[in-house]
């Protein structure tokens, strides 16, 4: 080997590009913040570019040819921190999708403590899963204004277009808008293809909240990576005198877009809008009837964007308020513009905070429902994960997410008062060690049947087992195949070790189906729950397992850095923050359900062959559709205790309760139903009401 | 044009006219037919398109038949051609041979038909829809032919599936949109003669001595055989911003509109598509390209991989064909001639609209009153939806072709009718989604307080359980072969 063999691998590849869009390099004031350079994690990459997670399919089927594929290892690129910012140039789009899409992973990566694998494919309906390693960007893929996330084609297309401005002194007519130009929305569709591989039931729109949360956690990635530029950071706080609830460019979403499309001004904004009569720009005030009315899934999701934005102005808000009375000498009133101290400082609070902020959601997502998620659910995901991460500490941050999520009437159903306590997910605390819950914990342990308790100890037995054989694994494609064979079993004899068989063996559970809310109880068939094919036992489907290891900080000890990446300030466990050690597995079942005339009849039992899809009506009165339940259960591995059960049950709570016939959850089969036929009323969509459903729902705008 | 003549008044004081609408029940499409008695004759003759999309020609043919026979001495006094859609049009074809038979004293069409039109705008209006309909022509013969490739490949599947579920309601809209004579030349130019409908009724007037005018919004029209009887013109709008407007959920509209925007690069690229060279349409320098023979193909290969085949993406930007033809109909719908009928006496209106769209409703507002008095503090607009009280309404029923604030919540008048032309045992299946809209007939059927009527009740009073029953006693239903022929409706005190 040569001299450089002893030369370390850089930390991080230096790429050029666009903080939001072209659209700000073309303005004096915004040129020099726009223009910035990103620390992609390095990685061994092939032309394209291709590297591990994604690759960068430059094929334009509206000519039917390819673009170059930029080098980004080509020694000129290297040497000037990748190619120049241009519109007119395609191997820059690549360079700048690429860009954007691993800064973005890397978030996800920082906050869930472990690595991103994509949603695996399945080559048929309910036929073996196969691995999909690399997300595939194809930035040049239509001539239109939108971009989607295909999770059918593990892709994200991106289209370009001429501008259709309002008004031409906004914008020039007829320039083409490249979409994988802009950061929001290369970060919003990378999103929706992350939030896809952690929660792939969440495409089913089961109540309005479903695609609107794909839609509004999509956003809020695309916002609060804004405030990891600092360039950007400063020149907004600068010109806002230091109070981002004022129109700035951080809480605005793909300003070129929105202006090439005929709006005034970005595509989205949490916190105002403007007004295309009087081009002002107003703040929005939280209205809670909003969530009971809007149901376009980007319009409501705007209303949770909102909500958590205002959870960062408030830690924004509180944590630079000693700077104020520093600076002003206590009168709070700054007269001029801010010293450049002063916005140095305040750049580092907003950063800071909108890290933990960021963090927080992404972190949520682990304490969610496996399905049929609300806002209400998402809240109690955050204030859940972050109890379990920073016990007393970061309480502000937490009481600004609850009380902007009660401004706007976000709230789980049920609960008695808006407080930590009862937003957290209960804890349930049932022993699945019983030897060593009782030295490790001094809480009292849910009193379980003998049965059961042996049931708990073999799911605890194989939840350990699966955290050692996948906590030190680094590399993606091995993860993914463990946790397959654990799930599934390698098909050798140690199949009976596997989790699908473990659970299949249960028929009659009155402790787990009260806890799961699922049917794994006598009598299942009778609610539509057809036979596992190999057992006596109800039908179901794993739909997760996973490892939550991850060292907490307080949002505090988070930063931004200047990388674009969120790093953290300090690693490991120290004091004031703990060790987070937890496995979820998150189970699915499903059954049918007969409306006639508007009330609710009979179940039936879904075809196996064709089980996921929603039957015809014949005759105009009766309606037939897929009921799922699903339960998400959180391990503690430190204690050994199965600490949560975030339910959508399938039965009702009552009936396995009493312990008579298990009967079917009516209360969420009344709600699905009122859904749907609410979504008979609401044309979301123009183009699908005449071609249909085109299985894309992750469009940009649902081509509108 | 000039601002059409007003023709002397008649001496004495105005009549008041007892006013028969009419409704053809030929599939949904607009053929309306409107009479004036003054006293007990008809005194003037009035009809508002002839088409329906899916035309049956024996239906057709009764219910022409039966047209012509109610008109006095064969005489037609005013034809009114709303807008080039086949449901508008497609009759003065299929029975052009009937429709020679009458005379026809004079015709209206829009300003946007006027090959005359002095400022360029109809004619820009024009080569833009013909630029959208060549394009669209283009998409409709790729998507075809690889549909056809695709089931002959792979036979039938689920993908060939929903590509035929595409083609299919992309093939309805091109059907009322497209003409169905012009063989678009793949390489050639566009040589859109129009609708083969539209067509034929102009044959039907032009060099037969029949009077044709071209009306702009904010004239007023009177006529001789009508005296005190007002045409006021509303849209379609001049101003090209309105017939690409959208409108706002729930404020403007019942349901968000599409985007009317115009963008012409959609259009071209399925034009340009099938061209040997395309060197227009390139969004970057030639070298930029890749060349499948240098780089020994690496970038071709990969996209080309059969085991990266179920990711390719070489049809899904056809999908783009939707949004285009979407948006042509819309173009379409609001280039509607739009008009409000008005008794000086009593001062009631009859209004008219076509398949007129948010962007024409809410450029009537902005309108001034030609004379300047309009005796009240609302806008000319908003007066006449205040006193209309017959109202065909706009759009077959669907979500966007009522307005919502500027268009029903102003229709205050105790005794308003209205017309729904819609039949949803004859019509496109895709169209079922959007016609009617619930929620408009909700508010119709509050306002109007029952007398909503369709040209077809089937699946309505089913579909829509909170329909009143009909309580019009004047209603007059003909039947043949046991479907309804026509529908009617007399406004006495007109």
């Amino acid at each position: 080997m040569d001299s450089s063999s002893h030369i370390k691998k850089p930390a991080y590849r230096r790429l050029r590009g666009f903080a939001f869009d072209p659209s700000l390099s073309f303005n004096a004031d915004t040129a020099y913040m726009n223009d910035i350079v990103f620390n992609v994690p390095w990685e061994d990459i092939k032309p394209g570019p291709s590297g591990e997670y994604v690759e960068v399919v430059d094929y334009d089927p509206t000519l039917e040819r390819m673009y170059k594929a930029v080098d980004l290892d080509h020694l000129y690129i290297v040497a000037q921190d990748g190619l120049d910012p241009s519109e007119s140039n395609p191997q820059f789009h690549q360079q700048m999708v690429y860009t954007v899409a691993m800064i973005t992973i890397r978030n996800f990566e920082m906050g869930l403590g472990r690595k991103i694998n994509w949603a695996p494919r399945f080559e048929e309906e309910g036929k073996r899963e196969i691995y999909v390693p690399q997300l595939r960007l194809y930035p040049h893929a239509m001539r239109e204004a939108n971009a989607y996330y295909s999770p059918l084609k593990h892709a994200i297309l991106f289209g370009y277009f001429y501008s259709m401005p309002s008004e031409s002194s906004l914008q020039l007519s007829g320039i083409p808008v490249f979409t994988c130009l802009s950061h929001d929305i290369i970060a919003h569709e990378v999103t929706h293809a992350i939030l896809d591989s952690i929660h792939k039931d969440y495409h089913e729109a089961s109540n309005p909240d479903v695609l609107a949360f794909h839609e509004a956690f999509a956003d809020i990635v695309a916002l609060f990576q804004h405030f990891s530029f600092p360039e950007a950071l400063r020149h907004q706080i600068s010109r806002t005198q230091g109070d981002l609830s004022t129109q700035n460019l951080l809480g605005q979403l793909a300003q070129e877009f929105g202006t090439a499309t005929g709006k005034y001004g970005s595509l989205r904004d949490a916190i105002g809008t403007t007004d295309p009569e009087t081009m002002t720009w107003k703040p929005n005030i939280p209205n809670p009837h909003e969530y009971r009315q809007v149901m376009e899934p980007h319009a409501r999701g705007s209303i949770l964007v909102a909500a958590v934005f205002e959870a960062f102005l408030t830690m924004y808000k509180t944590r630079t308020a000693d700077l104020w009375r520093i600076a002003t000498n206590g009168t709070g009133i700054w007269q001029g513009e801010l010293q450049p101290d002063l916005v140095a400082r305040l750049a580092e609070e907003a950063s800071q905070a909108a890290a933990g902020v960021l963090m927080m959601c992404i972190r949520a997502l682990d304490y969610c429902p496996p399905l049929d998620i609300t806002f209400g659910d998402f809240l109690c995901g955050i204030i859940t994960a972050d109890i379990d991460a920073n016990r007393n500490f970061n309480r502000a941050a937490r009481m600004a997410f609850i009380s902007a999520f009660r401004k706007r009437g976000i709230y789980p159903q049920n609960i008695r008062s808006l407080n930590e306590e009862s937003l957290r997910y209960p804890v349930l605390n049932i022993s699945t060690n019983i030897q060593k819950s009782k030295q490790t914990t001094g809480d009292k342990l849910m009193r379980l049947s003998g049965d059961s308790n042996m049931l708990f100890s073999a799911i605890g037995q194989f939840v350990f087992e699966y955290a050692h054989a996948v906590q030190y694994l680094d590399n993606r494609k091995d993860l993914f195949f463990v946790t397959r064979n654990f799930i599934y079993g390698s098909g050798d004899a140690n199949g009976s070790y596997a989790l699908h068989q473990r659970l299949r063996g249960i028929c009659d559970s009155a402790s787990f189906a009260r806890i799961t809310g699922l049917a794994f109880i006598q009598g299942f068939e009778m609610m539509g729950i057809h036979h596992s094919s190999l057992t006596e036992g109800p039908h179901f489907r794993i739909a997760r397992l996973e490892l939550i290891s991850r060292a907490s900080q307080d949002a505090g000890q988070l930063r931004h850095s200047a990388t674009g990446a969120v790093n953290s300030a300090r690693d490991g466990a120290g004091p004031g923050s703990y060790k987070v050690n937890h496995a979820v597995i998150s189970l699915v079942q499903h059954c049918g359900v007969v409306f006639r005339n508007g009330k609710f009849d009979c179940m039936f039992t879904p075809d196996k062959e064709n089980m996921a899809k929603d039957t015809q009506e014949a005759d105009g009165q009766t309606e037939r559709f897929i009921f799922r339940g699903g339960c998400t259960l959180i391990f503690d591995l430190d204690t050994s205790l199965l600490k949560y059960a975030i339910c959508k049950p399938i039965v009702s709570e009552e009936s396995v309760l009493s312990g008579g016939r298990p009967e079917v959850n009516q209360r969420r089969i009344a709600q699905q139903y009122q859904y749907r036929q609410a979504k008979k009323d609401n044309l979301f969509s123009e183009y699908q009401a005449f071609f249909g459903d085109d299985g894309e729902q992750f469009a940009l705008l649902h081509k509108d | 044009m000039a601002k059409s003549a007003r023709s002397k008044k008649e001496p004495g004081p105005p009549r008041v006219y007892k006013v028969i609408v009419r409704m053809y029940c030929i599939g949904t499409g607009d053929f309306l037919f409107v009479r004036f008695y003054s006293k007990k004759e008809c005194v003037f003759t009035m009809l508002v398109d002839c088409g329906a999309c899916r035309p049956n020609t024996p239906r057709f043919t009764v219910a022409v038949d039966s047209f012509i026979n109610s008109l006095p001495n064969n005489i037609l006094d005013l034809l009114v051609i709303t807008h080039e859609h086949n449901d508008h049009v497609n009759g003065f074809a299929i029975c052009y041979n009937l429709f020679q038979k009458i005379i026809i004293r004079e015709a209206w069409f829009a300003w946007t038909e006027d090959p005359d039109e002095s400022t360029g705008a109809a004619r820009e209006l024009k080569t833009n829809i013909g630029t959208i309909k060549h394009g669209l022509h283009h998409a409709l013969h790729t998507i075809r032919e690889r549909e056809t490739k695709m089931r002959k490949d792979k036979g039938a599947g689920p993908l060939s599936a929903k590509i035929g579920n595409f083609l299919m309601a992309l093939t309805d809209l091109a059907d009322i949109n497209l003409s169905e004579d012009v063989n678009y030349n793949l390489s050639g130019e566009n040589q859109d003669r129009g609708l083969r409908g539209m067509h034929q009724a102009k044959i039907l007037l032009f060099g037969r001595n029949v009077k044709v005018r071209y009306l702009y919004p904010g004239e007023i029209v009177t006529l001789p055989q009508v005296p005190g009887v007002r045409f006021n013109v509303l849209g379609p709008p001049t101003r090209r911003e309105n017939i690409f407007r959208n409108g706002q959920q729930g404020v403007d509209v019942f349901e968000k509109t599409f985007a009317l925007k115009n963008d012409p690069m959609l259009a071209n690229t399925f034009i340009e598509f099938n061209r040997v060279n395309r060197i227009f349409d390139l969004p970057f320098s030639d070298h930029y390209y890749a060349d499948p023979l240098v780089h020994n193909g690496m970038e071709y290969l990969r996209y080309l991989d059969q085991s990266n085949a179920w990711r390719s993406i070489d049809n899904d930007w056809l999908n783009s064909a939707g949004a285009l033809a979407l948006r042509l109909n819309s173009h379409i719908n609001n280039t509607s001639l739009v008009l409000a009928i008005e008794s000086e006496e009593t001062k009631k209106v009859l209004l008219f609209p076509g398949d007129a769209e948010y962007g024409s409703w809410q450029s009537w507002h902005s309108l001034e009153h030609p004379t300047g008095k309009s005796g009240s503090s609302r806008s000319w607009a908003a007066d006449l939806l205040n006193r209309t009280v017959f109202y065909k309404v706009s759009h077959h029923g669907s979500y966007n072709g009522t307005a919502l604030a500027k268009g029903i919540s102003m229709m205050e008048h105790p005794d308003l009718i209205a017309f729904v032309t819609l039949d949803l045992q004859n019509i496109f299946p895709g169209w079922k989604r959007t016609m009617p809209s619930r929620r408009l007939l909700e508010e119709l059927n509050r306002r109007a307080q029952g007398r909503v009527i369709f040209m077809n009740d089937h699946d309505i009073n089913n579909t829509f359980y909170f329909r009143q029953d009909v309580k019009l006693p004047g209603l007059q239903t003909a039947v043949h072969n046991k479907q309804p022929l026509y529908k009617e409706v007399a406004i006495s005190n007109f």
